[in-house]
């Protein structure tokens, strides 16, 4: 939000200057920065009066001006269409800079001389268009410098406030906070005004039908105005904040907005039906055309204004065309009200219609203190419009609740902020933010919270203030004892450092990816219905459309960040969430995920490069779970939609199920356009975590010679060489040292269908020598074993 | 190293920790959306209502919970000038760590 600095000193009662304020306020907890500094701008602008203006003799559009600047009478050539004699206007003398860094210097204006230039409002960065100069209308002496008279230094503050402090949202706000730093009185701004004979009563009549969102409905009404530009020094404090200047009816709300951060409307009160306000629930189905020109369909959850018979505004949020003031109002009914904060945000949303007005209501507003704003916009409108304000208001307010009080106790505030606040300073922080002392007794002090802080509720929330304004900067930094156990780090963290730091070393680069996925990545994985990972936690927010809920895999975050079809080593230690039904917290894993792609890079010295295959990322699996201290981890043939068919396994260690390997399906590669063969893994380190590493131990070497021997069996395709191999050594016993696979073939020299595996086996004992019956009758069992489970033949 | 109030739902009273923006000195620049400082952490004594949920008597029982942005951190120790470069996955990007 951006703030005045001078409006904000103003109503603070104190001036530390636009840095001290800053600091002041960001040690508060709003976070302020200067957005714009004026400071020393306007040097040798000065008011004039133009006493004589007549056509310029060599230029159609220019008139030749005499401009009394204060003590001189200066001749300016001017190119503005309004310029006439008689008017105050602006002068930058020659000398002068301004603020769009045009420098002005005396000189010839198609043979005319010029002695400097009156200004239009955009040249002294006051907004407004360029149709021509600024022309001021109260008088100014002349030669009185422009930065003199009006606020024209100021220094524009941007105050990033937190979403529970709506009560700052205005100048007001700002200002109790600064005051209190500052130790000075809030100075409240007046609301005097002399009132009419006539009771606004007469005539107009309010009546609240849905209290439940409307708790109050006041109004004045200001008669005999007249439309005009507001004064200069309003549509400048106007301009700082960036609101646009309308004119002076409509600048007042916009004003006390601003200053009070209390939203108020302006009825035209002679276009509204029966005289009379109704608040009440739309009609289904109910038409209403708002200020900006849109037309809404309403519902009965919207909250509507209306005269006798049609909705006038859509509370809290626009006002209406029918009853919009327009340059020939004369008379005025203004509002000031209280509606539901979720009944705004609600309507809001659902028309798709947001105004500084409801961005204001649906933070709360101040229902005692919206008299004061209504009080104040209507002395304002009176004055700057001519006219008068009418007796009295009207006030509808069926049910007023109680302010809430708070208790907070000392003791409890020192233990939670670290530091003692003796309890004078704490009961003086609390009144310097309005809060009301009920009841003390030297241990605790109760207190009223203000209509306009809907953050203090608890005493924890006074607490909080006492922080605050005590100060952050008392808090002595200091270290928390930790208890460090000496079993050293949890497993489970262990495991993921083992696994990042392997998997680098490998060659894996480590990527990192959000935590966020969409329901389409499973398409994408071809998963079958009633998948595990189907079973996506929805995120009740999502930032986007394309991230509503937390992932259950890793691989399409990988795939996606993937090259299409260049050379990369892909690793990923991340966390996968599958939902757990109604009730239940996710189910939370860690994943060790990597990819390998076809493509290597060229360049080798020693020839072209191949391409990887399916056995790099087997190799990068078995590598992985070796390091991790888990021996040789086996491997069963498994069947995920997202893996080609066949050229897949399940890593399995000890027993445990503990990721997987293979070929990524080609649907899933060109749902992702890669144009490369993809090979991937996942290791479930949640898993792995639980199961315990194996032992290291020495075992004396073989003192007795080995004997090999090496078979060549078919076999049907279907059957696994891990499958064969473990069959093997089951069958062979304690004889057989290694089972080596050393040639695979298939082809028109065995039987279709079949394959022929060759295994390299050597068997040995640690005590003696094997004879070679021993040997042979190994093998008679190896075979038998073979055949009787895999039907597998000698080849 | 600036200490300040801040405002989360899971803590009161909050804190920010926000240090010296490292690309510009604390003069205001781009990293810093020109306010010179890094928001880096986010702190607070964790609120009564959180001990309350989970069965704790807040009366017995305070806490002072943190969290920092890594993000911000490894900029400042790599001199990355653009926090999405941590998210891309380029390997351009992956290669130089």
């Amino acid at each position: 939000m951006r703030v005045s600095y001078l409006w904000l000193a103003e109503l603070a009662g104190c001036d530390p200057g636009p840095e001290r304020a800053a600091e002041l306020l960001t040690s508060l907890g709003l976070e302020t920065v200067i957005a714009e500094d004026r400071r020393g701008w306007y040097e040798g602008v000065v008011c004039g009066h133009v006493t004589a203006a007549r056509p310029h003799p060599n230029a159609d559009r220019l008139t030749l001006c005499e401009v009394d600047a204060g003590g001189a009478t200066k001749k300016i050539v001017c190119g503005a269409p309004n310029v006439a004699a008689g008017q105050d206007v602006v002068v930058a003398l020659p000398g002068a800079q301004l603020p769009n860094g045009m420098k002005i210097e005396t000189r010839k204006v198609r043979g005319e001389i010029s002695e400097g230039m009156m200004c239009a409002g955009d040249e002294l960065a006051l907004g407004g268009d360029h149709e021509g100069i600024l022309v001021l209308d109260d008088a100014p002496r002349s030669g009185e410098p422009f930065a003199a008279r009006y606020p024209a230094r100021d220094t524009v503050l941007e105050v990033d406030l937190t979403p529970n402090r709506g009560d700052c949202l205005s100048v007001l706000g700002v200002a109790r906070e600064l005051a209190a730093a500052c130790g000075t009185a809030l100075r409240r701004p007046s609301a005097d005004m002399r009132e009419d004979a006539t009771r606004a009563a007469d005539h107009i009549s309010v009546r609240i039908d849905a209290p439940e969102l409307c708790p109050r409905y006041a109004g004045r009404v200001a008669v005999g105005l007249a439309v005009r530009p507001s004064p200069l020094w309003m549509r400048m404090r106007l301009h700082y904040m960036g609101v646009r200047a309308i004119n002076n009816l409509v600048d007042v709300t916009n004003y006390i907005l601003l200053e009070l951060g209390h939203p108020l409307h302006a009825f035209d009160l002679e276009r509204l039906e029966g005289k009379q306000i109704i608040v009440r629930r739309a009609a289904e189905g109910e038409r209403f055309t708002t200020l900006d020109g849109k037309e809404h369909e309403l519902r009965s959850a919207d909250l509507v204004i209306a005269g006798a018979r049609r909705p006038v505004a859509l509370a809290g949020i626009m006002g209406g065309q029918n009853s919009e003031v327009g340059p020939s109002t004369t008379q005025v009914m203004l509002e000031s009200a209280f509606f539901d904060p979720k009944a705004i945000r609600r309507t809001s949303r659902a028309l798709g219609v947001a105004s500084e007005s409801s961005y204001r209501f649906e933070r709360g507003r101040d229902i005692e203190g919206l008299e004061y704003a209504l009080d104040r916009a209507a002395a304002l409108m009176a004055q700057l419009g001519g006219g008068r304000v009418l007796a009295g208001k009207v006030d509808a307010w069926p049910v007023k609740a109680p302010r809430k009080r708070v208790t907070v106790r000392y003791a409890r505030a020192d233990a939670i902020i670290g530091v003692a606040t003796p309890p004078a300073e704490v009961r003086q922080i609390l009144a310097r933010l309005e809060m009301n002392l009920v009841e003390e007794n030297g241990e605790s002090v109760t207190v009223e919270a203000p209509s306009f802080r809907f953050d203090i509720e608890r005493e924890i929330d006074l607490i909080e203030e006492i922080a605050r304004h005590g100060g952050y900067a008392r808090i002595q930094p200091a270290i928390p004892g930790i208890a460090v156990s000496p079993d050293g780090l949890e497993r489970g963290l262990t495991i993921r450092r083992e696994a990042r730091r392997h998997l680098r070393s490998l060659g894996f680069m480590e990527t990192v990816r959000y935590s966020f996925t969409s329901p389409a990545a499973l398409e994408r994985l071809r998963l079958e219905e009633g998948h595990p990972a189907r079973r996506l936690v929805k995120i009740d927010n999502p930032l986007s459309s394309e991230w509503t809920h937390l992932r259950s895999s890793l691989l399409p975050g990988m795939l996606a960040s993937l090259p299409k079809a260049d050379d990369a080593l892909f690793c990923e230690i991340g966390k996968t969430f599958e939902d757990q039904g109604a009730g239940e917290a996710p189910k939370e894993r860690w994943i060790a995920a990597a990819a390998v792609t076809e493509t290597v890079s060229p360049g080798a010295w020693s020839g072209k490069a191949a391409k990887r295959d399916v056995f790099h990322a087997k190799g990068a699996v078995e590598s992985l779970i070796r390091a991790l201290g888990y021996g040789e981890p086996s491997f069963a043939p498994s069947a995920h939609p997202w893996h080609y068919p066949q050229r897949q396994l399940d890593v399995i260690v000890q027993g445990v199920t503990a990721g997987h390997v293979g070929q990524i399906h080609p649907e899933t590669l060109a749902a992702w356009e890669l144009r490369q063969e993809v090979f991937a893994f996942e290791v479930d380190l949640s898993a792995l975590a639980l199961v315990e590493p194996v032992a290291a131990a020495h075992r004396a070497l073989p003192r007795f010679p080995s004997v090999k021997r090496d078979l060549a069996l078919v076999v049907s395709r279907e059957v696994t060489a891990g499958a064969l191999a473990a069959s093997i050594r089951r069958h062979g016993g304690e004889l057989v040292r290694h089972v080596t696979l050393f040639d695979v073939y298939s082809g028109d020299k065995i039987a279709a269908g079949k394959k022929s595996l060759a295994y390299s086996l050597e068997f040995g004992r640690d005590d003696r020598t094997l004879t070679d019956d021993e040997v042979n009758q190994a093998l008679e069992r190896i075979l038998a074993g073979l055949a009787a489970g895999h039907a597998a033949a000698l080849r | 190293m600036r200490f300040r109030p801040d405002f989360f739902p899971f803590t009161d009273p909050s804190a920010d920790g926000a240090i010296t923006c490292f690309s510009c000195k604390g003069a205001g620049c781009r990293v810093c959306s020109e306010t010179g400082w890094l928001e880096i952490l986010g702190a607070g004594m964790i609120d009564p209502n959180v001990f309350t949920s989970v069965n704790l008597d807040p009366e017995q029982w305070t806490g002072f919970a943190f969290g920092c942005g890594i993000e911000r951190i490894a900029m400042l120790k790599y001199g990355i000038d653009d926090i999405r470069l941590l998210y891309e996955n380029d390997p351009r990007f992956l290669e130089r760590f």
